[in-house]
């Protein structure tokens, strides 16, 4: 009798994590992608998160511009503007075992597909010049 | 109808990677898709620009180039000009691997190999469109990759496209 009373709650936990486990797919198909938009230079000046930078340049400031974290499905394509007018979009594609495939366009720049890992960034340096130094785009997207 | 081949499929089927029969499945769902032959067409010029870029020395234009985007040598510092730049760029970047690199613009890509081990980000960018920018792939801290896209500069346009190196 007792064990009864205890079984259909249990039964109806069991239920339940099955239907959250089955629905996590669908979750998983939304990505999260954080991108950072920042300023290298030369001259000096304040140094913000001197982590983002690539090693081994003389960069004597760095400065965190924009920071958006976007929530997008596959397909979906989501667009930034740059300080510097130019355009960013991005666009996840597929997740393909541990990979993000996603499409990156960075105006004046270039065009990318790209298999981004869980958590890995990567940044793109915008060529045109600005402010004495350049624009450097950050993304890393988490799924 | 067919279905269209995947990214990777159609990989393999360039690169012959399969068997008799999947050869001859994808064959016909290529004939049958348009989407499927363009990027068929697209593997195709990859490789012939993988290929050409394979042969193709480093013009002492472009050293000139990553020169001018690296830090300034300290006071004092020897010149011993391209084998001294060289042995400070391959300890200045890890390596990011060739093979997962698809070029489809006739610009200057530049792979800084060394003997090391391939790095982790060997296979991040699997296309890479830069235009007429000259772009160099390095390792960053924590793993990251980065595409550093030089800055343009003035140069004569039929020079560019022979100066990719891989």
């Amino acid at each position: 009798m007792r064990s009864s009373k205890l079984t259909a709650p249990l039964a109806g936990f069991v239920a339940l994590a099955a239907a959250v486990l089955l629905a996590r797919p669908a979750f998983a198909e939304n990505v999260t992608v954080t991108v950072i938009v920042s300023h290298a230079s030369q001259e000096k000046g304040p140094m913000e998160q001197p982590n983002l930078l690539p090693p081994g340049f003389n960069f004597q400031s760095h400065r965190v511009l924009q920071r958006e974290t976007l929530n997008l499905a596959m397909g979906q394509e989501a667009q930034l503007t740059l300080p510097n007018g130019k355009a960013v979009k991005l666009r996840p594609t597929s997740i393909q075992g541990d990979h993000l495939m996603m499409h990156v366009e960075v105006e004046g720049a270039t065009r990318s597909d790209l298999r981004m890992r869980n958590g890995k960034r990567v940044t793109i340096r915008h060529p045109q010049p600005y402010q004495n130094g350049n624009l450097l785009v950050h993304l890393e997207a988490r799924f | 109808m067919a279905r269209r081949p995947s990214e990777r499929t159609l990989q393999a089927y360039h690169d012959g990677e399969l068997g008799f029969f999947a050869r001859r499945r994808v064959a016909r769902q290529v004939a049958a898709s348009p989407e499927a032959r363009e990027a068929l067409e697209g593997l195709a010029l990859v490789g012939e620009l993988v290929r050409e870029s394979q042969a193709t020395a480093v013009g002492p234009d472009l050293w000139a180039e990553i020169a001018r985007e690296l830090p300034p040598r300290p006071a004092g510092a020897s010149d011993s000009g391209r084998a001294s730049l060289a042995e400070a760029l391959s300890g200045l970047f890890r390596p990011v691997g060739a093979g997962a690199l698809a070029v489809a613009a006739a610009a200057a890509v530049i792979f800084l190999l060394s003997s090391r081990e391939p790095a982790g980000g060997v296979d991040v960018v699997q296309y890479l469109d830069p235009g007429d920018n000259s772009v160099m792939l390095l390792q960053g801290p924590d793993d990251a990759t980065i595409i550093w896209v030089m800055e343009p500069v003035a140069t004569d346009t039929s020079s560019r496209e022979s100066r990719a190196i891989i």
